[in-house]
């Protein structure tokens, strides 16, 4: 709501966006090698290709750094562009690493 | 004297008008090139490979009939649709013919497409055109026996083709029919979100009710104003966002085919005509 201008508020953004660049952050260790345990949505190329997987979330991560620069600024289409970076990042590892969700 | 300045006069006029046409070709272009996005087209005429030249062709539409290899649709003269005449390109979408007069197979979708307006089409073609012609050979269509032959492709058309005719419909607004065009026609939405019968042929009255078994076996979802399976949750603006960068009312990011929808497709549309879209689909009764 923040980032599509519905609602203002950019405290919250700011730490929101913090919030999101902290977790994604985290990515990097959610998939140590032996963690492809069955009833999971993620896809073996993680574990087959963890150069290829590592560079999806480095993307995630500078993408999200960027975004928190951008909720800082308070600069309404910095912010909107910066998110849109991030949901591409989202996309590019969903659309390799994940399960395809219905 | 007089007879040279009428002349250059009127070279003057004739460099003037050649620049006029120049920009209204550019205009047709940019138009062309619009479309050419919101029809989907680079989604499936691209092959998946990160070096793989936009509309060059060769993606593998896996779909339960068999394997489909999209053409090269850049202007390159043998591999391409370089000697296709206007006539040639309409009757594709209009007919679902090639310039031999050999039918398609429906994966290209003019079951939708033959609702396009004719300038649009030609707008299109017009894009396409301008674009660096690729010379890359595509592989025959990987498909059971008895589809083998294009006579399959003709019979599929006799039981299953009816060209379709976009009529607006007035007692609606016109972002209403705007979104109704770009749904059912140029973005050919139902061709994933829709079920399909036995032979392939789009099950009208399950009209984006989603297809448990998509292209590429993936699950596609409902998209009717369903609240528990579709998406009658959403607001105008949660489904315009989605078109826009792909991310759903939960925050989630989607990824699989649509990802590629978005990338390739409704992100590039103006936010009035992803409204559009929102609006037409959110007048779908709900059904699942």
């Amino acid at each position: 709501m923040h980032v599509r201008g519905l609602v203002d508020g950019q405290e919250f953004l700011v730490k929101h966006a913090n919030g999101l660049a902290n977790g994604v952050s985290e990515l990097q260790h959610l998939f140590p090698a032996g963690s492809n345990v069955e009833d999971s949505d993620a896809l073996p190329v993680i574990w087959e290709k963890p150069e290829e997987f590592a560079a999806a979330i480095d993307k995630a991560v500078a993408a999200t750094q960027k975004f928190v620069a951008a909720a800082e600024s308070g600069d309404k289409e910095a912010i909107s562009s910066a998110f849109r970076e991030v949901g591409g990042s989202c996309r590019g590892c969903h659309d390799t690493f994940r399960v395809p969700q219905d | 004297m007089i007879a040279s300045g009428a002349r250059r006069l009127a070279i003057a006029a004739g460099l003037l008008l050649q620049g006029a046409a120049g920009a209204a070709d550019d205009d047709l272009i940019a138009q062309g090139k619009y479309l050419i996005h919101a029809g989907g087209c680079i989604t499936c005429h691209t092959e998946d490979a990160d070096d793989a030249v936009p509309l060059a062709g060769g993606y593998a539409l896996q779909s339960p009939f068999g394997t489909f290899y999209a053409p090269n649709i850049t202007p390159d003269k043998e591999t391409g649709i370089g000697n296709w005449s206007d006539e040639d390109f309409l009757r594709a979408f209009y007919e679902g013919t090639n310039p031999e007069g050999d039918a398609y197979f429906p994966a290209f979708p003019y079951t939708a497409y033959s609702g396009v307006r004719q300038d649009e089409l030609l707008a299109m073609k017009a894009y396409l055109f301008s674009l660096e012609p690729v010379r890359k050979e595509i592989p025959e269509h990987d498909l059971p026996a008895f589809m083998s032959s294009r006579l399959a492709a003709r019979a599929w058309q006799l039981s299953y083709f009816e060209p379709a005719r976009f009529e607006p419909d007035t007692t609606n607004s016109s972002a209403w029919n705007r979104g109704a065009y770009l749904v059912r026609h140029l973005g050919h939405c139902g061709e994933c979100h829709t079920p399909r019968g036995t032979l392939g042929a789009l099950l009208r009255e399950k009209e984006l009710t989603g297809n448990p078994e998509g292209a590429d076996g993936e699950s596609i979802p409902n998209i009717t104003g369903d609240r528990k399976d579709g998406i009658g949750k959403w607001s105008l603006s949660d489904i315009e966002y989605f078109l826009d960068i792909g991310m759903l009312p939960d925050g989630d990011f989607t990824g699989g085919s649509m990802s590629d929808v978005i990338e390739d497709n409704t992100s590039h549309l103006t936010p009035e005509d992803r409204m559009a879209i929102a609006t037409y689909l959110k007048s779908l009764l709900p059904a699942d």
